[in-house]
């Protein structure tokens, strides 16, 4: 299986073949590509658990906990943690681009589920970045949601005390 | 001792009550709301009593509907935790007025400390210091320009009646007092349903150091030395020590004092805790402390002290609304060793510690010697969205402050939370961070070292074989649970079509 993986901006060719069971245990030859260097790991599956994974990297034990969210995997390892995209060469296509909003336009959307506490600017104004667009309040704290660029606010139709979601557009930045 | 008593709070704080309960023989009843039908403080009680829906303000908030239940339930005292009603005076009065034990400070107590107005004046005529700031509520920005003017920039708006971070704004600049004055005013609307703040002058680089004190109904009052509490974000504690780095025993006598002059202006009964921002920043003699406010309750960071004092607070608290005496004098109270707590919270450190909620898919709790793990969690539990994400408390021992950090260290180790980001990795940069551990602490301490960035941004080849093995084992079970379908689709071709 050939994977594509990106983490702190560098691209990964990594692919993975099954080899024959070690002790009873799953045993993978990986090999990572990086430009021209090319390194190969034999990894013994020692257990799992849930999402948390004891492996062995040639001779050393590694333990980690991969949870997914944002479209990355996210790989807690040695209490750090290590945003991973990953994708399939046959599934690339069908991964999504960009955001719901036309091009051009930027929009924002809440990370969490809040409610609107105050809207700072309406449609038509100008805003520099880093200027407070909207409060949004989520557990227990108001946060001002900064335009991330300069621009013109396109849409902020939010009404103030309405709740929304995860995912919802805050404004659109045109 | 009580029979039965009603635990009006959730999370760690109710497990550890609970705990307390069950150590005295007192059964525990649990309240909880829709959000915490499958929560552990539930499963440990004895009773649990559903009094409404996630929102706190129509379920934890709900003093009427909470006292209703404990008079169901038969529980002859509530225990109020942190937060929620714990420092609502109204709540404590109604509860004496029907009958129930409220465990905790008089109603008049809660209400003069907090009304961090009135509580200042109380304070002064104690004799203890005070932060130079406004005598009278700030009504307007207009006001506020005035009083600046007055005691000079930079200074502190704050809610009276606030705590806790919120309705708090730093104000360096003119120009930001009246925007500051409106976030402020309705940030503590939102919170205290009272928009009143005041003004103080911001002492820069000063630590937060305060002092745990216990009283009983016989004018027994006693101090269990100090906590450091310098590290925090948003005005929260993150990491508390006991004792601090820089306290001796002298310090701590004078500190320890005006605790309990504080205590005595109050009239205060039970556990409490009396906060100073200290400026350490010339010689020691020159070490300035000031009042900074009362806290009427069980506080987060107790452990720390439990640690080292060897006293259960908690029980403590069961004693003395019970009618008892304090179990110790002042004399018995002898600090072993050092602890530290670090609260993990399910917050991305690497983004501002943002909330993370969401469902605890691993959970591997660290132990071992010196190690004491608090938690309102479990594996598979859904942190929600409704309350103060708080994973859990590590409360790390040792013989002294370095062996404490290291075995926190460990435990930080060997600690696994997956499914949500928490503080964890936070955590191990501080507790590697020479500031840190040369003890130089102040309240801005994780702004000023750059302890917060942005997302860590290193590259290591075992996550990147760890996200691979991951992702060809999971295409491995999803093709293996599509099999039996296209095998099935073949046999039934085959004996149909042949």
């Amino acid at each position: 299986m050939k994977l594509q993986a990106r983490l702190a901006k560098e691209t990964f060719e990594i692919s993975i073949e099954l080899l024959p069971e070690l002790d009873g245990c799953q045993q993978l030859e990986v090999t990572l590509r990086n430009g021209e260097l090319e390194q190969r790991y034999y990894v013994v599956l020692l257990g799992r658990q849930n999402d948390r994974w004891t492996l062995r990297l040639d001779n050393a034990i590694e333990d980690f906990v991969i949870s997914r969210a944002e479209g990355r995997s996210w790989v807690d390892w040695k209490n750090q943690l290590f945003p991973i995209e990953i994708s399939d060469y046959r599934r690339r296509s069908v991964r999504q681009t960009g955001s719901q909003a036309p091009e051009g336009e930027l929009a924002f959307k809440a990370q969490m589920p809040g409610k609107i506490v105050r809207m700072l600017k309406s449609a038509g104004d100008r805003v520099e970045a880093g200027e407070g667009v909207v409060v949004v309040e989520a557990m227990k704290m108001q946060n001002e949601i900064a335009a991330p660029r300069k621009g013109e606010i396109v849409s902020c139709d939010l009404e103030e005390g309405a709740s929304v979601s995860a995912g919802d557009i805050l404004f659109t930045i045109g | 001792m009580f029979k039965k008593i009603l635990v009006a709070n959730r999370g760690e704080i109710a497990v550890r009550i609970i705990r307390g309960c069950r150590d005295l023989g007192v059964s525990p009843v649990a309240v909880y709301s829709d959000a915490d039908r499958d929560a552990l403080h539930v499963k440990l009680s004895d009773e649990a009593y559903r009094i409404g829906p996630p929102p706190s303000s129509e379920s934890y908030l709900d003093g009427a509907k909470i006292i209703e239940v404990a008079g169901q339930s038969g529980a002859e005292a509530i225990h109020p935790g942190y937060g929620f009603l714990a420092e609502n005076s109204q709540f404590a009065q109604s509860c004496a007025e029907n009958g129930i034990v409220f465990i905790g400070p008089s109603a008049s107590s809660i209400a003069l400390m907090g009304d961090k107005i009135a509580s200042r004046r109380a304070v002064k005529s104690a004799s203890v210091p005070v932060i130079p700031g406004s005598e009278d509520p700030v009504l307007s920005a207009d006001q506020a320009t005035a009083v600046a003017a007055e005691i000079g920039l930079p200074l502190m708006m704050k809610a009276s009646a606030g705590g806790g971070g919120k309705g708090m704004r730093v104000v360096h600049e003119e120009a930001d007092l009246s925007s500051a004055f409106r976030d402020a005013s309705s940030e503590a609307k939102t919170y205290f349903g009272d928009p009143t703040v005041y003004l103080e002058k911001l002492i820069e680089n000063a630590r937060h150091i305060e002092i745990q004190i216990l009283a009983d109904s016989y004018s027994n009052c006693i101090h269990l030395g100090e906590r450091e509490c310098s590290i925090q974000r948003r005005h929260q504690k993150l990491v508390e020590e006991c004792p601090s780095p820089v306290v001796d025993a002298e310090f701590r006598r004078q500190l320890g004092k005006a605790a309990l002059a504080v205590a005595g202006a109050a009239h205060y009964e039970n556990a409490g805790t009396v906060e100073f921002l200290v400026d350490t920043s010339g010689p020691r003699a020159d070490w300035q402390f000031y009042f900074l406010e009362m806290n009427t309750r069980l506080q987060v960071e107790h452990p720390v002290t439990e640690m080292v004092t060897g006293v259960d607070l908690v029980r403590e608290q069961l004693l003395i609304s019970a009618g008892e005496e304090l179990s110790y004098r002042q004399e018995a109270i002898e600090m072993r060793g050092a602890a530290i707590e670090c609260r993990v919270y399910a917050e991305d450190p690497t983004r501002n510690f943002m909330p993370s909620p969401g469902k605890v898919t691993t959970l591997f709790e660290p132990s071992g010697p010196g190690i004491r793990h608090e938690t309102g969690v479990y594996e598979g539990f859904v942190i929600p969205i409704d309350y103060d994400p708080l994973v859990s408390k590590l409360i790390a021992h040792g013989r002294n402050r370095s062996e404490a950090i290291q075995r926190m260290k460990r435990a930080l180790g060997e600690y696994r939370v997956g499914g949500v980001k928490t503080t964890i990795p936070f955590f191990h940069r501080l507790l590697s961070h020479q500031g840190f551990l040369e003890g130089h602490l102040h309240t801005d301490f994780i702004d000023s070292q750059g302890l917060v960035d942005s997302r860590a941004e290193v590259s290591a080849v075992e996550p990147l074989i760890a996200a691979a093995v991951d992702y060809f084992a999971r295409d491995q079970e999803r093709r293996k649970a599509s099999r039996p379908l296209r095998s099935l689709w073949k046999e039934s071709g085959r004996r149909y079509w042949k």
